[in-house]
């Protein structure tokens, strides 16, 4: 179900932008994969885990292209929850599983976030699929990834980066979002 | 200017009460309205504080998402709160949102600082960092308008002002009512003594009260009347007793005074009678001796002729004698016809007297002029008589005899005096001079009857006047007396006053 004031608020926001209070000089000075990677670091601080250690690292997976290369480093850098961050995009492209292997899910079953790059437009169904009820944030900027098993997925609205959350597949999966975030989403479907 | 010393009990009495309950008062609501103001401001903290934390948890995920739209509609939920002015919510980058109430003007500063808690004239300033998983990612800034506190505080200093002057009513009826306990007593004590000193009436007595010490106050008030009107009659009494004594007294003084005139007429009169009645014996002893000296002188031996001699002199001195008794007498009794008179002729015309009936002897008289006196003429003619013969006589054995009649002034008193260089008088025995027939020189050296100064005397003193004399012997004597002026102070001391002498007498 689309968010009551999603029209109204997109409204506001261009009007906002017009007048150039929306984003402050520095926030458009970003590139699209810099804000990408910004907000995949926040889903991070407003999403829990199913029995979340407090020290162990968070894992986040990458697969197929990895648009947030130059960002790498500043994400390993980074501390939720006093849990350092830890990117790992030397992964296999998702091409290699078409056949379905299980093995290979289960690898990314061991991550706490899956990114699934533009790359994989045509196997992350299955790949979705292969992770079933695992504990695992999946995101994407792939159109209608939500729609077909993932949990959040990145969409443009005009200029503006926006995410749609699928809440129910989330809820599945034990992961717990905060309502704050689910109050930012374009779309929550539940 | 306003004394408050001079105000009337009851003023002062109502005065203390009143200040001390308004002070009181006004201090208490005083204390009340700053308690009030700092309890408010202190509540806005409070209830901003909560509301800004609200907001900023509230704004976090959007804030982390730049998600602006949804920061405004975060902060528009400030409307509610009518108190609120602005909100402004800041980035890491700066002002990302606003929120501004209506008829409100936007003025978010540029950057904020953390922790702001800032009340100015018209404000509270309150910021409040918005930290995501202990990092600071942005801030909000509350502003808020004071004039909900101002109210407040407006209507509560209205009821305190109210409550003042209720209680300052309550307290000043309460004192006018109070007060007279204390003040009537005084009141009444003091109106009973005013009446006591305008109308000296001691039976009055002061009403007593109370039985605190102004009761005591009046009690012994009371006291002091009746001590008072006890003294008073005592005083009465004495005064009366007094004036019985004095009237006794004076009675008996009268009487004695009459008794004494009395006498003393009798006995003037019997001696003016005496002298005169003897004068016609003594006449016919002196005309049938004299008859016997001339009829019968030459039957006469010479023995026989002086003894007739002899008796026909005691009988003119004898008639001297009786002369100068009565002119002692006349002096005494004549009435007093006091007239202004020319001394100096009076005392000229004497001496041309003396100087007549003794031609042969040669004195200089020296008689000053112009000096007039206020006195009975025939009394001063008989002074004056006696006392230029008196000079007369004593500087009889001079060579060069002189006699000086003239006044002086000392120290305001007319003093005449009359002077001469004759025999003098041994002042050891000047205390016997103004007595009746007392004589410093026997007549072998000087005649006389030894009462002409007692004359003189007498005729000074009727006029309530002094006499004294001063001399050594051989050196001459000098005669003073005033008129109506007691004989002045510091004279030398061998002038002597006589006065008691005579009226002794």
């Amino acid at each position: 179900m689309p968010h009551r004031f999603s029209s109204l608020r997109a409204m506001i926001c261009i009007v906002s932008v017009a007048i150039g209070l929306c984003f402050s000089t520095g926030a458009f000075a970003r590139s699209e994969s810099e804000i990408k990677a910004f907000y995949l670091y926040n889903f991070i601080k407003f999403v829990t885990w199913p029995d979340e250690p407090t020290t162990a690292d968070i894992k986040i997976c990458i697969a197929g292209d990895n648009p947030f290369s130059a960002m790498t480093d500043k994400l390993n850098a980074r501390k939720v929850r006093n849990r350092q961050i830890s990117v790992q995009s030397e992964r296999l492209s998702s091409v290699n599983y078409s056949g379905g292997s299980l093995a290979a899910s289960a690898d990314f079953a061991d991550c706490s976030v899956l990114f699934l790059g533009a790359s994989e437009e045509n196997f992350y169904v299955a790949l979705v699929d292969d992770l079933g009820d695992s504990p695992v944030l999946t995101i994407s900027d792939i159109d209608g990834f939500i729609d077909d098993g993932g949990m959040i997925g990145f969409i443009k609205v005009g200029n503006v980066v926006r995410f749609d959350i699928n809440l129910k597949k989330a809820r599945k999966a034990g992961l717990k979002m905060s309502a704050k975030l689910l109050e930012l989403a374009n779309r929550v479907e539940q | 200017m306003f004394n408050f010393n001079d105000r009337p009990i009851r003023s002062k009495l109502m005065l203390l009460i009143m200040l001390s309950v308004l002070v009181s008062i006004i201090l208490l609501g005083s204390v009340f309205v700053a308690y009030e103001f700092f309890s408010q401001r202190h509540n806005m903290e409070q209830e901003y504080g909560t509301t800004a934390k609200i907001i900023a948890d509230r704004s976090q995920a959007a804030l982390l998402f730049q998600d602006v739209a949804g920061l405004e509609e975060n902060l528009s939920s400030l409307r509610v709160k009518e108190d609120i002015l602005a909100g402004c919510l800041y980035g890491e980058s700066g002002l990302l949102a606003f929120f501004k109430a209506n008829n409100a003007v936007l003025d978010c500063p540029e950057t904020v600082q953390e922790g702001v808690r800032r009340f100015t004239a018209e404000h509270y300033l309150h910021s409040e960092a918005i930290v995501v998983d202990g990092e600071p990612v942005g801030s909000l800034l509350l502003k808020v308008s004071l004039e909900r506190l101002y109210t407040q505080l407006g209507f509560y200093v209205a009821m305190v002002l109210l409550f003042i002057s209720l209680i300052g009513s309550l307290a000043f009826f309460l004192s006018r009512y109070l007060q007279s306990y204390i003040a009537r007593p005084l009141l009444n004590l003091t109106s009973t003594a005013n009446e006591v000193a305008t109308t000296q009436n001691y039976d009055l007595t002061a009403r007593r009260e109370s039985g605190d010490e102004i009761g005591e106050l009046v009690d012994a008030f009371n006291s002091m009347l009746v001590t008072i009107k006890a003294q008073n009659e005592r005083i009465m009494q004495n005064t009366a007793e007094l004036d019985l004594k004095v009237e006794e007294a004076t009675q008996e003084l009268g009487q004695s005074n009459k008794e004494l005139a009395v006498a003393n007429k009798e006995l003037e009169a019997f001696s003016y009678s005496v002298s005169h009645d003897l004068r016609s014996p003594l006449r016919a002893i002196d005309g049938f001796t004299r008859a016997l000296e001339e009829d019968y002188a030459d039957q006469l031996d010479d023995l026989a002729s002086s003894y007739i001699h002899r008796a026909r002199k005691a009988a003119q001195k004898m008639g001297e004698l009786i002369s100068t008794l009565l002119q002692l007498s006349r002096v005494s009794r004549k009435e007093l016809e006091i007239t202004a008179l020319d001394f100096s002729a009076l005392a000229s015309s004497a001496c041309q007297h003396l100087q007549d009936q003794e031609p042969q002897r040669k004195v200089s008289i020296v008689v000053h002029p112009e000096i007039s006196a206020q006195a009975d003429s025939l009394l001063l003619q008989v002074a004056l008589d006696n006392l230029l013969s008196n000079a007369w006589k004593y500087s009889g054995n001079e060579a060069h005899a002189t006699i000086e009649v003239g006044c002086r002034d000392e120290q305001g008193v007319k003093v005449f005096f009359v002077r001469d260089n004759g025999a003098g008088f041994d002042k050891a025995y000047a205390g016997d001079l103004f007595t009746a027939f007392k004589r410093l020189h026997s007549d072998d050296e000087f005649e006389g009857t030894g009462i002409g100064l007692a004359t003189v005397a007498r005729a000074v003193h009727r006029h309530h006047g002094d006499i004294w004399a001063t001399s050594e012997i051989g050196q001459g004597a000098c005669f003073y007396f005033t008129l109506n002026q007691n004989r002045p102070m510091d004279r030398e001391s061998d002038a002597h006053s006589l006065s008691h002498e005579f009226n002794r007498a």
